[in-house]
């Protein structure tokens, strides 16, 4: 699967549409620079969704990092990115 | 009042079922008995490799010698590594010791460990992880810090114990929050474990995936040791990123689960149009928090029955299970046969043989009353015997007008919006000081999503407004707002709840 940074963050954000227990306007402004924790508030079971999803969505595995190695929409975006290419 | 269900539950469970239940004694007459009778079926499969259940029965003897040459002898012993098969080895070899289990934690570190010998008095450690006994053998020269994988030439024979021998003792925050152990005889154990096996005909020869740790009342009895009892096989998810690849390979047919694990599976079950656990899970139980309707009737859909319970730490987990979950969806169920019970003032006090034999580690005489222990629950029982939480003592409102209020009874009515996620109902003041009843809700984003392009805000309080006029007036809350991120929560996920009004 190719796909662009772009349509990574736009992928992700479709996930955690569903993650976060929040409002649609929030997870529409979301960008790279987003904290997963301390901008949309999720928990360990959320961030448990987002990484078994992701790895559903993408077809990779998330084998050699901790859930809480990321910090932010983009350092999940990147490691997915090194994950396909 | 005695709980008269025992014929209820019969009928629930299925005859075919019920003549297999074996009223044992102890957990190590239960183990003598079945590691014999399904001997050659798997009874746990971790980490690529299955074991039956006579291989387990013979490590579990070899590991009694291990732990006779160490000192065991009728005393504590600590067992502190994450959920596997040497847990569970190490566990039966402790009990089958004529022992007491103390079941810690696994994400317990190197002060923590020396902190638990002091409150629970335990004589040796069992650990995976040596470095978290270091403090203690520092300050306690020769303590005995024993490898699970230490191996004995030769096996040792159980030892008989008695029913009122304590099994186990399992940390709990308990009623007050504080921390402390619930010292668990084998009686109360055992009741726990026959429990386990009524009210559902899904119940012997099942296939468990445990995702909760051993260290938890909830994992222990009605995972592990109620698979052990009836000849199941139970696969350990040793991380839960794995959980649903584990369930593919596994296929399993019953899980245990904590409502927050539930709802994040039934999201990605939803957002993937495919049932994650796979097709042949046929029933979860659901507990250790309040179950919202909500799970029932959307695992419903997907062909899975989810039977919300209710238990404690201190009742050796089960008291109620709720076999009707489709016709009382917002009840806990039938307590379970023969289980004492009285309700003081809206409270739920409890006997019987389940129940613990007291806390290890801290004085707490305000526990008890009369012998009845006091579970600090909020109840009532419907005309066909059904139990409901509607809150907890300590959470309870008293208004200005005098009248009480429990909140999660409040919060139980608006959270049956399928759009409202999680809700807390609290008391707030004005800038006179008049105090008044406020509502904050996170919405469900799943279902958000569904409604398209209107007002969200507008549309949630219009809802929920709609509900708040049928209570009755002074239940009414007088603000309700719209959160756009979740509540903030206690390490086991529960709510961490406003205290505004102090």
């Amino acid at each position: 699967m190719k796909m662009n940074r772009n349509e990574i963050i736009e992928k992700l954000k479709e996930i955690l549409l569903f993650a976060d227990d929040s409002s649609n306007d929030k997870i529409d402004s979301i960008g790279a620079e987003t904290h997963l924790q301390n901008d949309l508030g999720l928990t360990s079971v959320n961030m448990l969704y987002l990484i078994i999803a992701t790895e559903e969505e993408f077809g990779i595995r998330f084998t050699d990092i901790g859930m809480n190695e990321f910090g932010t929409v983009g350092d999940v975006a990147d490691y997915i990115e090194r994950k396909l290419s | 009042m005695i709980a008269e269900t025992l014929e209820r539950y019969r009928k629930y469970t299925g005859e075919a079922n019920w003549q297999r239940i074996r009223h044992y004694a102890t957990v190590t007459e239960m183990w003598e008995d079945r590691s014999k009778e399904y001997a050659d079926r798997i009874a746990i499969r971790d980490n690529g490799t299955d074991y039956t259940f006579r291989q387990l029965a013979q490590d579990v003897a070899a590991f009694r010698s291990v732990l006779k040459a160490r000192g065991a002898n009728r005393n504590r012993i600590a067992l502190l590594m994450p959920n596997s098969y040497d847990l569970v080895k190490a566990f039966l070899a402790v009990v089958t010791s004529g022992c007491t289990a103390v079941v810690l934690p696994a994400h317990l570190q190197e002060k923590e460990a020396f902190g638990t010998k002091m409150m629970f008095d335990f004589s040796m450690l069992v650990t995976n992880a040596p470095e978290k006994g270091a403090l203690l053998q520092q300050k306690f020269p020769d303590f005995p810090v024993i490898d699970p994988a230490a191996q004995a030439e030769e096996p040792s024979e159980a030892v008989p114990c008695e029913g009122k021998d304590g099994c186990a003792i399992i940390m709990t925050g308990g009623t007050t929050g504080r921390p402390k152990g619930a010292l668990l005889s084998h009686t109360a154990v055992m009741q726990g474990i026959i429990n386990s096996a009524l009210g559902v005909s899904e119940t012997f020869d099942q296939r468990y995936l445990l995702a909760l740790p051993l260290s938890h009342v909830f994992g222990l009895i009605r995972n592990l040791l109620a698979a052990l009892n009836t000849g199941s096989t139970m696969m350990i998810c040793r991380d839960n990123r794995d959980l649903f690849r584990d369930a593919a390979m596994f296929r399993p047919t019953i899980m245990v689960l904590v409502p927050a694990l539930a709802d994040m599976a039934l999201a990605l079950s939803k957002k993937f149009g495919k049932n994650m656990f796979g097709d042949s899970l046929k029933v979860i139980i659901c507990g250790a928090a309040n179950v919202p309707q909500y799970l029932v009737e959307e695992y419903h859909k997907m062909g899975v029955s989810l039977y919300p319970g209710y238990g404690l730490t201190e009742s050796a987990n089960l008291v109620s299970g709720n076999p009707e979950n489709l016709n009382k969806p917002g009840s806990v169920g039938l307590i379970f046969p023969e289980m004492e019970y009285r309700i003081e003032n809206g409270e739920l006090w409890l006997k019987g043989k389940n129940m613990m034999d007291g806390y290890v580690g801290v004085q707490e005489d305000d526990a008890y009353e009369d012998g009845w222990f006091k579970t600090g629950d909020l109840v009532r029982i419907d005309e066909d015997g059904f139990l409901y939480i509607t809150g907890r003592i300590k959470e309870v409102i008293v208004l200005p007008s005098g009248e009480n209020i429990s909140p999660a009874e409040l919060e139980a009515r608006f959270n049956c919006l399928p759009v409202i996620q999680d809700s807390q109902v609290f008391e707030d003041q004005d800038e006179n000081g008049h105090r008044f009843l406020a509502l904050e809700v996170v919405p469900r984003a799943a279902e958000v999503a569904k409604l398209g392009s209107i007002d969200i805000n507008a549309y949630l309080i219009g809802e929920l407004q709609k509900i708040n006029a049928g209570l009755p007036s002074f239940a009414r809350v007088s603000r309700i707002e719209v959160r756009t991120s979740d509540f903030e929560r206690t390490p086991s996920m529960k709510i961490v709840r406003y205290k505004k009004c102090q």
